[in-house]
């Protein structure tokens, strides 16, 4: 299991880093209790500051999406429903996005198609 | 005549062939420590190549026939036979930096790359044999206790110095330091090489964002390899300076005189299983190699910043910004340190230090 850093990519390191993670665990094969590695490690195979990986693990325990216990390392926490986020908070990014599509002029049926086999990519993992 | 000329010849020629094919043992990933393209590799390269062998053969045969003329010709001290082996070194590596210098004008940049990480920590309980790692404690401890046990019984002179066949030539007087300096050296060699250990399974692995799977897989290959190898080497080592310490009270104490031959035969017996464990490890590591380049089409990735922080062609490491301790060799196989990283300037200085005040101390007294 791999996460990919572009140096091309606009996205600061971390971002990436949190999205590569994010990714990992909505495809399921990053499953609950999973220990990641340390983040001397990560920061050392990527060549990258220390507080970059410390900030990426920050963010993604700030989402609940890990929980970070001193000593014992990152664990990949427990699939809770929404995570306490708003409907409207949730839709948000995908408003974004979709508007990028029909800024690209994609017609309607093409946008349908994209985002289902953008949907099934992810859910797959999870069967 | 002393034959001290003739004995490093052979030390020399091995030397000559690892210089020649130093440069080229990873292919166009680290030529003279350099990345370069293919067709550079094959076309200016070579051509960089065999002005290097030309000048590296003729500096070692100019060394040795000096070298020979002296030992056979002259009646010379054994400073004169040792000093081409000193020359020939410094002369090798002279070339290398410079014809280096020449390959790194082909340098093959990439600006913009893409990275891998793996989401998996390796940890040193699934690298351990237990079985193994019992024999080494055993054999670690069993000589100390022989060397306590019969300490009253030792004589005033304590052997420090074996020759080749196991009989001591150099003496010291007695005391604790000079009983157990051996015994601590052998304990102190075993912590270091478990210290080395650990460092070596949190190495830096920079892995390509395309073959990512068959990359890792072969170096793991490579880094399981190192680790056995390093087992074997911890087990020999053990056998070899157990033998040797317990020998200090084989040879000295009557009763036990019919031990000392047996030292002997498992001092050679050791020597000799490390010799065929070296063999071995290069001839896998070799086709470790291989198989990268046919599998992969690479042999050694990394950024290209990390890169730019190889120095004397490639052989030493010296990166501030990387917080890696333990990264792979660019030219050759196995490990080395960041000498940008502080902890190296530990290691190395207990790595030497340790040694010379376990021996240094001991005052050589006549037979």
């Amino acid at each position: 299991m791999y996460i990919v850093i572009d140096e091309n990519d606009r996205r600061p390191i971390y971002q990436q880093v949190v999205d590569e993670i994010k990714a990992l665990i909505a495809r399921g094969e990053l499953k609950e209790g999973t220990m990641l590695p340390p983040v001397r490690q990560v920061a050392a195979d990527l060549g990258v500051n220390l507080n970059t990986i410390a900030f990426a693990y920050r963010e993604l325990q700030r989402e609940g999406l890990i929980n970070v216990r001193h000593g014992a390392g990152a664990v990949v926490a427990p699939r809770v429903h929404a995570q306490g986020k708003t409907d409207d908070e949730l839709r948000k990014p995908l408003r974004a996005a979709l508007t990028q599509f029909v800024l690209a002029g994609l017609p309607r049926a093409e946008i349908m198609s994209i985002v289902g086999d953008e949907l099934r990519g992810l859910l797959k993992g999870n069967r | 005549m002393s034959n001290t000329f003739m004995l490093l010849l052979p030390v020399d020629l091995i030397m000559l062939v690892a210089l020649m094919f130093m440069p080229v043992m990873r292919g166009e990933d680290a030529f003279f420590g350099v990345r370069v393209s293919p067709e550079v590799y094959r076309g200016e390269g070579r051509r960089v190549l065999r002005r290097y062998w030309f000048w590296l053969i003729l500096s070692f045969i100019q060394i040795e026939a000096i070298g020979l003329v002296v030992t056979y010709y002259r009646e010379q001290t054994e400073f004169a036979q040792i000093v081409p082996h000193f020359l020939f070194p410094s002369c090798a590596m002279l070339f290398y930096v410079i014809f280096y210098r020449q390959a790194k004008r082909l340098e093959l940049v990439e600006e913009h790359q893409r990275f891998a990480t793996a989401l998996k920590t390796r940890h040193l309980g699934d690298y351990t044999n237990l079985a193994l790692e019992i024999a080494i404690v055993a054999l670690t401890i069993a000589p100390v206790l022989l060397l306590i046990y019969y300490y009253p019984q030792l004589p005033e002179r304590i052997p420090t110095h074996w020759n080749w066949k196991g009989e001591p030539d150099e003496w010291t007087r007695k005391s604790y330091f000079a009983v157990f300096s051996l015994a601590a050296m052998m304990v102190y060699m075993q912590v270091l090489l478990l210290v080395i250990k650990h460092g070596v399974l949190g190495v830096k692995m920079t892995l390509p964002a395309e073959h990512t799977e068959e990359y890792l897989r072969l170096k793991e290959e490579a880094l399981t390899l190192t680790v056995r190898f390093m087992d074997w080497m911890r087990l020999l080592l053990c056998i070899m300076l157990g033998s040797l310490t317990a020998n200090v009270a084989f040879r000295s104490v009557e009763h036990l005189h019919f031990l000392a031959r047996a030292v002997t035969i498992a001092e050679w017996t050791a020597g000799l299983l490390m010799a065929v464990a070296i063999a071995v490890a290069i001839y896998r590591f070799y086709k470790v190699d291989r198989r990268l380049r046919t599998e992969v089409g690479r042999v050694y990735v990394q950024r290209q910043k990390d890169a730019a922080h190889w120095y004397m062609g490639g052989l030493i490491y010296f990166n501030r910004e990387d917080p890696a301790l333990w990264v792979e060799k660019l030219v050759g196989w196995g490990y080395t340190v960041n000498m940008g990283n502080k902890w190296a300037y530990l290691y190395l200085s207990i790595m030497i230090a340790v040694p010379l005040l376990l021996f240094l101390p001991l005052e050589s007294i006549g037979p």
